[in-house]
């Protein structure tokens, strides 16, 4: 089984940026979460001297009991095995995000949580810290005595939710698309920059670059648009875009179109679980978050490039 | 400059049905052209048109000067050139005179309307010197607004390249 380091970018609402939103999520032990019917841990830790979060998103199972397959006496056999009361069988997420960019690596492999499932995950801590701030604002503003126009106002500082999106190399959006359960919209950027030139008045120092969105009719067939999308990327060169879909648990997911490798470093499981005997507390001393950093020092182009997206 | 004519045009002659929809009957505003406006709109249009006249001058070569001829501008241009090969040094500049040039005859025109077209006691020909003057005074506001848009363009250009 393999294990992959996968690209994705995190953008915040209004009011709380990503560092500081990071920061109060550091400040925790751990976010407990309940999703897709399993609990997960969430821990954020700051990386001293880096411009870098780490994390780790631990999925706890609920059962006991696991099978194996062993060959006895030239016959197959299937045998259950039983963990002891005070251990659960889990699924690890090891992931890194750069507080100034959003960009990020997240370490995945099959059966573990999904890049949009820890998005999903994350945008729930994001929307429980803002929901506090926002009742702090309330109380320090009056509390219950102030008008409703006030509190909309507060609420209205905080508008907007944490976004994810994952990073997609061109040529692999059509498998991904397929994979998607419907398709709203699919946005691109032109790599052309216009400069027109004004009738009256002297010329500017902007250039605009070109946008366009365009928007399906609900139940079209993901096939039949991804096939056409990818068909669209492939005459106009597309370096840039986005694909915005629901997946099969009906969560918003969002593709963006990158030119960046197809993921950002391959490991075969058993040899990064061998080296992954750590304490919970620790986890950001592991050799994975350190193998995390390296892969992202060695794209600074993409993980520590702002961009004005 | 033919979609600012188009819609003068279209303000002009929407202004001029509501007058001869609520002034009944028309004839009336025979009379009050000729007591009340007449004499106004001629000496208030050549006015104009004289006035506007020596600030198109003055305009126009002020904005050449400091403007369209500093090297940073052409350097500006030259970088635009590489994404648009069609941009012009003057095409802004040339348009925004033929617009003030177009304002002035405008005027000139209108105020002359006043006293030929004008004394005919008869509400068609009232109504076209009317309509020469709103249409004119449209065209005048707009020229105003394009020229505070330059004179702002003109001073944030001074402000980077000073």
């Amino acid at each position: 089984m393999k294990v992959r380091f996968l690209g994705f970018s995190f953008s915040t609402g209004d009011g709380i940026t990503l560092e500081s939103f990071l920061k109060t999520m550091s400040c925790q032990e751990c976010y407990e979460f309940e999703h897709g019917g399993y609990k997960r841990l969430l821990m954020v830790r700051d990386i001293k001297g880096k411009d870098y979060f780490a994390g780790l998103l631990v999925t706890i199972k609920d059962n006991k009991k696991f099978c194996e397959l062993k060959e006895e006496g030239g016959e197959l056999k299937v045998f259950v095995t039983t963990i002891d009361d005070d251990s659960h069988l889990m699924e690890f997420n090891f992931f890194l995000v750069n507080k100034l960019t959003g960009f990020g690596i997240y370490q995945h492999y099959h059966n573990s949580c999904s890049l949009n499932g820890f998005g999903h995950i994350c945008r729930k801590a994001y929307n429980s810290e803002k929901d506090l701030i926002i009742k702090n604002d309330i109380n320090d503003a009056g509390g219950d005595t102030i008008s409703s126009t006030k509190i909309k106002k507060i609420r209205a500082r905080y508008k907007g939710s944490l976004k994810w999106e994952m990073l997609v190399r061109p040529e692999k959006l059509e498998d991904l698309i397929n994979e998607l359960e419907s398709i709203k919209a699919f946005e691109l950027d032109f790599l052309t920059l216009r400069a027109n030139e004004p009738v009256f008045k002297p010329l500017g120092n902007i250039v605009e670059k070109e946008r366009r969105k365009f928007s399906f009719v609900r139940d079209t067939p993901v096939k039949y648009l991804a096939s056409e999308i990818g068909r669209v990327i492939k005459k106009l060169d597309l370096k840039s875009g986005r694909v915005f879909g629901k997946d099969e648990n009906g969560i918003d997911q969002i593709l963006k179109i990158c030119d960046n490798p197809d993921n950002f470093g391959e490991y075969d499981f058993d040899d990064l679980a061998a080296k992954l005997n750590f304490s919970i507390d620790d986890f950001d001393k592991t050799w994975v978050v350190k193998e995390l950093l390296k892969a992202a020092r060695e794209n600074p182009h993409i993980f520590e490039a702002e961009t004005n997206d | 400059m033919i979609k600012i004519i188009l819609i003068s045009l279209f303000a002009t002659l929407v202004i001029v049905a509501g007058i001869y929809i609520y002034v009944v009957p028309i004839d009336k505003i025979v009379m009050f052209y000729g007591d009340k406006l007449r004499g106004n709109l001629f000496a208030g249009f050549l006015t104009l048109g004289g006035f506007l006249f020596s600030l198109k001058t003055f305009i126009v070569i002020k904005m050449k000067e400091n403007v369209y001829d500093h090297a940073e501008y052409k350097r500006n241009l030259d970088e635009k050139k590489r994404l648009n090969p069609n941009l012009t040094l003057y095409g802004p500049l040339q348009r925004l005179s033929n617009l003030l040039f177009f304002s002035v005859l405008f005027s000139i025109i209108t105020a002359v309307l006043q006293l030929s077209l004008g004394l005919v006691e008869n509400w068609h020909a009232v109504l076209v010197c009317l309509a020469t003057a709103i249409f004119t005074l449209i065209i005048l506001v707009i020229s105003l607004f394009l020229i505070k848009s330059n004179l702002d363009q003109w001073f944030g250009f001074l402000e980077n390249n000073e």
